[in-house]
């Protein structure tokens, strides 16, 4: 096996803990928090054989390092629970609502990338305009701003004011599709303003990245040279300095993951997407333990492996690092 | 022509034709109704959640129902007969009732509704169905409840056999199965005017009209649509924006001026029978709220009517007993506290609360319960500022419901909080608030407050079947509470739902409202 391929496997190995141990703490920090899953689900109820029934069921009657260890047993087979309000299997009830997240994690992603990197080239490029100036300005606001509060003001500009967008929702309930191009439309109306909402805050971070090393990338001696061999000015900036930029921006990016889903949860509640937040939202307020635990894994895996691949890609793409 | 207009000549000239069966039949029409969250379950045998009975209720039935005077009318028994001692009721059910899969509805679906399934697996079942022994099912139109003693929830079928405390699910899809994790528990089949059509889960639940349905002509709509809006600005903007037709929970009061203004739409207030007061509690258990002298000097300290009218904007009534003013167990003579400041210092002064070097007599915590709504946060501001006239300093500390259950009903662990809660039309269901618990519960007396003739009292309302006596008890219940003040009502809540008004028919009372069915709901 080849140098490269040990650092990786190393890499995995190290993770391993640390998800445990993050798995571990998110259920005693949960388990430890005020409220009780049954007092939620059947509060109003007068009879306590009911309410030890429901708990027993649960396993909300053994203690804690019981529960724990029932847990990790659980989860090392790949079973993440039943939900206690749904009574369904959680991993199900997430894969159900994946694809949703997914899908606005994504297009923001895409804009975010797109739009940061290209406003961040024009700023560079055009350093100390009043144009740099306002995109700066604007960057500053967007990366400061909560994202529910950017969500609102979309919503009453485009969905209320203007009308130009459906307010909430991943598509119209009852909407009949005239065809393929119809259908993808009423998903890309629903799409935009969400989507646009959570990509703020990255955006920002990309534009003020991509500016700086933009500007840094320009003052160096290669790109002196390549404007001396007379490569096209487009070409320096598009090609010879972008290339070094963009590894920088790729680890930003694998890095932001978990915030960039964070955002994502807190989103789809304001617009009603049917995803992973709004299963996360129903089950804090409700004690909901094992979704929130699901969600809780799934987020800390995602996480952990972007950064695992972040690593490993630098590996791959920067020997020193590999040998380190 | 439009859809809309063929629509309309269709049903000119059909209730030319036909008169009143066209009638019946028009309307139509799609209601949507928003929904600030997702049902758990759409089995309304086995849950008390507001918005799954809510839901479910359009699809399952219950035996008897409510018009809106609070008379028991027909559901899925079209008569009953209580027997002189009260411990036999006879049911004959509807004739020719189908299932949605077809299957025809008998007597054994009741007998297996109320003995295997309500009367255990219900949150309330097991107090509410306590007396009910069995179900005897002579042939499969008649149904015979044998009690084993006197109930107040027998005292009206009613109270014991409506669509939320005992829904009739069907036998051939429940039996031998764990009900909780049985898929027809999420895609229910009932007997009922609505269809389940489909769930999308954290979007939006369809029912479709069951043209079958036993009551001729009814219902008059062809579809509901649920639409999950978590968001309470959402979910107000998306009924402004005419993409939802009924908002029933969580309208923020101060919606209401700017949208009641507009022509289509409808603020409906529901009558007395919302029977929602919100006000505070006292631990009495620990001073200074032991001492009743204290709880009456707060309850002289509060400006109820200010916190009508700032909380509210008007839209509510200020509240004397623990039983809204509409009831027929409202006792008017009630003892009242008037807004008076000085008997308020004078009272605190005579239990030996006297104001500090900086005016402040005694410091307290106020727990509030955020899942009580909007207004609880409201309301313990002003309670803050009134209560400092008199030289209380209140300190706030919100908590969300989970946390406020616990803290408040389990672990007693509060000085003033939150009293948020329904009396149901008969005061049997929340007069639990009041009594002496046994064990530590939510929703039940957390105050510490224990009085054993409040305890005789309710306790021979819980099993009195003669209604005046029933009244002559709680007349007294409510004379000693208000004077002994573990618990000071502030307002009654209006509850006001926002109604698009090309719908007519759409809201009713509460407790009705809960289980209704949306018969008469059509679009004008």
């Amino acid at each position: 096996m080849s140098n490269l391929w040990l650092f990786a496997v190393g890499r995995v190995a190290r993770a391993f803990p640390l998800v445990v141990l993050l798995l571990g703490f998110n259920f005693v920090m949960i388990h430890t928090a005020p409220g009780d899953p049954v007092a939620m689900l059947i509060g109003d109820a007068e009879a306590p054989e009911l309410i030890e029934t429901v708990r027993r069921d649960f396993g909300l009657d053994k203690s804690m390092p019981e529960q724990l260890i029932a847990y990790g047993s659980n989860i090392i087979r790949g079973n993440m629970g039943i939900s206690y309000r749904y009574r369904l299997p959680v991993g199900g009830l997430i894969t159900e609502r994946l694809p949703a997240t997914l899908l606005l994690m994504g297009s923001a992603f895409l804009i975010s990338m797109l739009v940061g990197t290209i406003l961040g080239v024009v700023a560079a490029v055009r350093r100390g305009t009043w144009l740099d100036s306002g995109l700066s300005v604007l960057a500053l606001l967007g990366a400061s701003v909560p994202v529910f509060w950017v969500g609102m003001l979309l919503l009453l500009a485009f969905a209320v004011n203007l009308r130009w967008l459906p307010l909430y929702g991943v598509s119209t309930v009852g909407f009949r599709a005239d065809g393929i191009w119809d259908l993808v439309s009423d998903r890309v109306r629903h799409l935009i303003l969400p989507s646009v909402t959570i990509s703020v805050g990255q955006l920002a971070l990309i534009f003020r990245v991509t500016r700086n090393r933009m500007i840094e990338e320009l003052s160096k001696d290669y790109i002196t040279q390549a404007r001396a061999k007379g490569v096209p000015i487009t070409r320096v900036w598009g090609v010879h300095a972008l290339r070094n930029v963009a590894l920088t921006l790729v680890t930003i990016a694998g890095l932001r993951i978990g915030v960039l889903f964070s955002g994502a949860l807190l989103t789809e509640v304001v617009f009603a997407w049917p995803g992973i937040g709004q299963l996360m939202y129903g089950a804090m307020v409700g004690r909901d333990y094992p979704i929130v635990m699901g969600v809780f894994a799934m987020v800390v895996a995602v996480t952990v492996l972007a950064n695992v691949v972040t690593d490993i890609s630098y590996g791959f793409l920067d020997p020193r690092v590999r040998y380190g | 022509m439009s859809d809309a207009g063929r629509r309309i000549l269709t049903l000119i000239v059909g209730s030319l034709l036909f008169g009143s069966i066209a009638m019946a039949q028009g309307g139509g029409g799609t209601l949507r109704i928003g929904l600030n969250s997702e049902p758990i379950t759409l089995n309304p045998a086995i849950t008390n959640n507001q918005i799954d009975v809510f839901v479910s209720a359009k699809v399952y039935e219950g035996l008897i129902y409510v018009d809106e005077d609070m008379n028991p009318v027909p559901g899925l028994a079209r008569s009953w007969e209580v027997s002189d001692d009260g411990l036999t009721i006879t049911l004959q059910l509807q004739q020719g009732v189908r299932w949605h899969d077809g299957v025809p509805f008998t007597s054994a679906d009741v007998k297996f509704s109320l003995e295997d399934v309500v009367k255990t697996k219900h949150p309330l079942g097991p107090s509410q169905l306590a007396v009910l022994e069995s179900v005897e099912t002579p042939d499969d139109e008649t149904a015979i409840l044998h009690l084993s003693g006197p109930s107040i929830f027998f005292a009206s079928p009613y109270l014991a056999l409506n669509a939320s405390t005992a829904p009739i699910i069907p036998k051939h899809l429940f039996e031998g199965t764990d009900i909780a994790t049985n898929p027809v528990s999420s895609n229910p089949v009932g007997t009922g005017p609505f269809r389940f059509e489909e769930w999308v889960r954290g979007s939006h639940i369809v029912l479709v009209r069951n043209d079958d349905y036993w009551a001729a002509g009814l219902p008059l709509l062809d579809q509901v649509v649920y639409l999950v809006i978590p968001d309470a600005s959402t979910r107000l903007l998306a009924f402004e924006n005419g993409e939802i037709d009924y908002l029933p929970f969580g309208v923020p009061y101060s919606a209401l001026g700017r949208l009641g203004a507009r022509p289509d739409v409808d603020v409906i207030r529901f009558r007395d029978t919302r029977y929602q007061i919100h006000g505070l509690y006292f631990n009495v258990r620990n001073e200074p709220f032991s001492n009743p002298l204290v709880r009456q000097a707060i309850a002289h300290a509060i400006d109820k009517q200010a916190i009508v009218d700032n909380v509210t904007f008007g839209y509510d009534r200020v509240a004397n007993s623990i039983q809204q003013s509409g009831s027929v167990f409202y006792n008017p003579g009630v003892p009242t506290y008037d807004l008076d400041l000085t008997t308020a210092a004078a009272l605190l002064d005579q239990a030996g609360l006297t104001p500090g070097a900086n005016g402040i007599r005694f410091e307290t915590v106020f727990t509030v319960d955020l899942g009580a709504g909007e207004t609880a946060l409201k309301t313990a501001e002003l309670l803050r500022d009134q209560l400092a006239k008199v030289g209380i300093a209140l300190k706030i500390v919100p908590l969300e419901r989970a946390t406020f259950l616990q803290t408040v009903y389990q672990n007693y662990d509060f000085e003033v909080a939150t009293f948020y809660g329904t009396m149901g039309p008969d005061p049997s269901v929340g007069s639990k608030w009041f009594v002496t618990p046994s064990a530590p519960a939510s929703f039940v007396n957390p105050t510490g407050y224990s009085n054993p003739k409040i305890d005789d009292l309710l306790g021979e309302f819980a099993v009195q079947t003669d209604q005046n006596r029933r009244r002559e008890l709680f007349n007294e219940a409510q004379d000693i509470l208000l004077t002994d003040l573990p618990y000071i009502p502030i307002r009654e809540d209006s509850w006001p739902v926002l109604v698009s008004s090309r719908f007519t028919g759409v809201a009713t009372d509460m407790f009705a409202g809960k289980a209704d069915r949306l018969l008469n709901a059509a679009r004008r």
